[in-house]
């Protein structure tokens, strides 16, 4: 058997932490390995040594049976290694062809040779069947087609070993389909590909290989035909995932908030919302689906109350609460789940306690009679939010920074939920979170919906409004493209209206 | 010679220093580190130009060590900001303070004077004379121009052809913009950042040499005056560009010539002189406010398309 890649005993540690421990891995030539597991579980690590961005502490690479040390990204380009980021390294402002071409550009004489590099870039479109206009500024294109600029980018520097961060996380079904396709075209062509990822379904549809990561360490390594999602979850998470709550029927179209042709302004857009209206009824859930940057961080902070609308309406059961306050939404019974918990929604050097009242202590319950803080209280609802909903610390005294993304999350959702709210604004309340640690909070937010809560749910992970949503509102460029019942519409037709390709009415 | 001739005569004589830091200001810029030491550095090349006229005797020798000069501070600006990561805005203060300290300090130790410094042992920078265009009108105005002004137009061009067609502009336009895209490139973009500061610095260092060895052969205490702040604004007005930054130029010394017709008629110097740094002010806020309303347009049409 060939290997392009066989990685032996690669550990590397920062400090007191061990992000691989004796990692092991055999990569067939031609073959699509799928390296899985948690966030932190260590596989974005082992492949910043791979692609020379870290130097293990120990343990040997081999490419294609030779023994290789890596100093820089340079020296893996050399060997034909290529990594396509999740974040994109594309220079927005070049053109397409230019950041092609970047740091390896053909010369005539001293000047660049555009019309060779024109000729070469385009012949390799062709060849791996990834047509992208190369005279348009990178920033102007949409998503997909940016990470085919990348994958071109790589090959152009010859990449025979590609690698792929994360690289379905910011696509449309459709966009993702394509891109396994070209993938399979790469290794038709010979060439072996190295994914890292954590949608499990995305590996059984790609994959020849898996490597299960699990806290530095390959727990598993797996042929596709011998395995199945089940299976490669209990390999993710070291258990079995909890039973699914299971939703009650629906008992109630009372409209908790309703919302009016609101426009709200973006960073750089005056309309990243756009005249949307939408109702959530009370012990609904309510999801929003679109691909991230479509206004769903602005719907969500304008419908919290943290930046204002530009015109329209809101109102929480029959009350008009368009220019009310952040501080006043809240006591009225909205809470929010920021998408971002390390900058909106935690204070990260405050302890577990502090965190658990964050926003709440203006509640007469938390505030004495002279503007002091009861931290007997504090402690009693910080405890109960321990219990509840699991939160793994020694105390609710640690600074909450020091807890994992999975256990900052629930302390967030703890926070939001003890408080009896009517309405609950959920932003990507999974992000970054381990599955173990997803399912607990997609049962709560389930638990949270038969009580009669009404939730407003806005995520870009489609499993996760699939499994929540009782209707599923599709937003793309700021408006609602269509409200679809999640029973009777499959994941390609609500890719469709994602990507502005379809809409309603 | 008519006054429009005259004007422009003195626009071009004025130009150089502003230039040169302007594309100094701008290679620094676009490798996306704000230089605000262009006023040191230009300081460093008028002082050492003098220094090293009255000891060689020797213009061209006095022109290239005031730029080298002027390169060893910023290299001492890059070490700072890039190996130490320092803040760039305070290290080019510092800069700023550190040289016109060092410049009063070595002069009245070399010299023993105060103020300024002039001898007849300075040579002064040639000036090239064009007998063939001395009877064109409008073009005889760069008749007998310094050195250093023709020097500065050919940097202009010389930039521009290494921005727009060469391989190393490329990456120079990319690592302001994005620098870990140009890394994971496989380019070693701290090369390229003190390559582009140390270079600006040399360009600042001929600025600073027109100054004082271009008109008069003499040294005064921060004989700049903010020349290299006006050269940032040119750069800034430019969009970064070699040719914007000459349009910059040509403007701040446009004003500047005005400023000293106006000089002789008359009125208080001191409001007369405060007139280059208006304008200033004045027109980058107009390159603000034009850049602000075309950002605005833009995407309120992207959003219509769509």
């Amino acid at each position: 058997m060939e290997y392009s890649v066989e990685l032996e005993g690669i550990r590397k540690v920062y400090g007191p932490v061990i992000a691989n421990d004796d990692i092991s891995i055999k990569v067939r030539k031609g073959s699509v390995t799928c390296i899985v597991g948690e966030n932190g579980a260590g596989k974005s690590t082992l492949m910043n040594i791979l692609y020379g961005l870290e130097q293990p502490t120990a343990g040997t690479i081999r490419i294609n049976g030779e023994t290789v040390r890596f100093s820089s990204s340079r020296d893996a380009i050399k060997k034909k290694i290529g990594m396509v980021h999740q974040h994109f390294m594309l220079v927005n402002e070049l053109s397409v062809l230019e950041n092609v071409i970047i740091g390896m550009e053909p010369r005539k004489g001293p000047s660049l040779n555009y019309k060779k590099a024109r000729a070469v870039v385009s012949e390799l479109g062709e060849r791996f069947g990834m047509q992208v206009p190369l005279d348009e500024k990178a920033g102007d294109l949409a998503v997909g087609i940016q990470q085919k600029v990348e994958i071109l980018k790589i090959l152009y520097r010859g990449a025979e070993i590609l690698i792929f961060d994360e690289p379905t996380a910011v696509l449309t079904p459709q966009e993702t389909r394509e891109l396994f396709a070209n993938i399979r075209t790469l290794t038709a062509d010979g060439k072996t590909v190295l994914l890292i990822t954590h949608h499990l379904d995305e590996v059984m549809e790609i994959s020849d290989d898996i490597v299960v990561v699990r806290r530095g360490k390959v727990v598993a390594t797996l042929k596709k035909e011998e395995t199945d999602v089940k299976q490669l979850a209990f390999h993710m998470v070291g258990s079995a995932l909890p039973e699914e709550c299971q939703r009650e029927e629906k008992q109630s179209d009372q409209v908790v908030l309703a919302v009016k042709e609101i426009t709200v302004a973006g960073a750089n857009k005056p309309n990243a919302v756009n005249r949307l209206s939408l109702e959530v009824h009370e012990g609904e859930i309510l999801g929003v689906a679109g691909v991230s940057g479509n206004g769903q961080s602005e719907l969500a902070r304008a419908l919290a109350g943290l930046v204002p609308v530009t015109s329209g309406s809101i109102s929480l059961c029959d009350r008009d609460i368009t220019r009310k306050s952040r501080r006043a939404r809240l006591l009225d019974g909205i809470s929010y789940i920021p998408e971002d918990r390390k900058t909106d929604g935690l204070c990260l050097q405050w302890s577990i306690a502090e965190n658990a009242i964050a926003g709440y202590y203006v509640q007469p319950a938390y505030s004495g009679r002279f503007g002091f803080i009861n931290r007997k209280k504090m402690n009693e609802t910080a405890e109960r939010i321990i219990q509840e909903y699991d939160v793994r610390t020694p105390s609710a005294a640690v600074p909450v920074g020091s807890l994992s993304g999975g256990n900052q999350q629930k302390v967030v959702i703890g926070r939001e939920t003890v408080v009896d709210p009517k309405l609950i604004i959920a932003a990507e309340p999974t992000r970054g979170v381990d599955i173990g640690a997803v399912s607990f909070i997609h049962n709560d937010i389930i638990a949270l919906r038969n009580k009669g809560v009404s939730v407003l749910l806005i995520s870009s992970d489609l499993d996760e409004i699939f499994r929540l949503s009782d209707r599923i509102a599709v937003m793309y460029n700021g408006e609602i493209a269509a409200i679809v019942d999640p029973s009777s519409i499959t994941r390609e037709e609500l890719g469709l209206y994602m990507a502005g390709a379809k809409k309603e009415g | 010679m008519n006054a429009l001739e005259t004007l422009l005569e003195t626009t071009l004589r004025t130009l150089p220093p502003v230039l040169l830091a302007g594309m100094g200001g701008m290679l620094a810029n676009r490798i996306g580190i704000l230089n605000l030491g262009l006023e040191g550095m230009m300081l460093t090349g008028s002082f050492v130009g003098v220094i090293a006229s009255y000891y060689t005797g020797s213009a061209y020798g006095a022109l290239l060590i005031a730029g080298l000069a002027s390169a060893l501070v910023a290299l001492i600006f890059s070490l700072f900001t890039i190996r130490f990561k320092a803040n760039p805005t305070v290290v080019g203060v510092a800069v700023n303070m550190l040289i016109a300290g060092l410049s009063t300090y070595f002069l009245s130790v070399l010299f023993g004077v105060r103020g300024s410094f002039s001898d007849s042992n300075i040579v002064g920078l040639p000036k090239i004379a064009l007998p063939g265009i001395s009877e064109i009108p409008v073009l005889r105005a760069f008749n007998n121009q310094n050195l250093t002004v023709w020097l500065a137009l050919l940097f202009v061009i010389l930039l521009h052809y290494v921005f727009y067609h060469t391989s190393l502009g490329l990456r120079i336009r990319a690592t302001g913009q994005f620098p870990m895209a140009v890394t994971t490139a496989g380019v070693n973009v701290k090369a390229l950042q003190y390559g582009a500061l140390v270079f600006g610095g040399f360009l600042c260092g001929l600025g600073g040499a027109h100054l004082s060895l271009g008109q008069l052969t003499l040294f005064t205490e921060d004989m700049t005056s903010g020349r290299g702040f006006i050269a940032l604004a040119a750069a800034i007005f430019g969009k970064n560009t070699p040719v914007g930054t000459l349009i910059g130029a040509l403007l701040f010394s446009f004003t500047d010539g005005v400023t000293r017709r106006i000089q002789t008629s008359g009125f208080p110097s001191m409001l007369i002189d405060m007139i280059p740094y208006i304008v200033t002010v004045v027109t980058l806020w107009i390159v603000e406010m034009h850049a602000l309303s075309r950002r605005k347009k833009m995407l309120t049409g992207r959003a219509s398309r769509k």
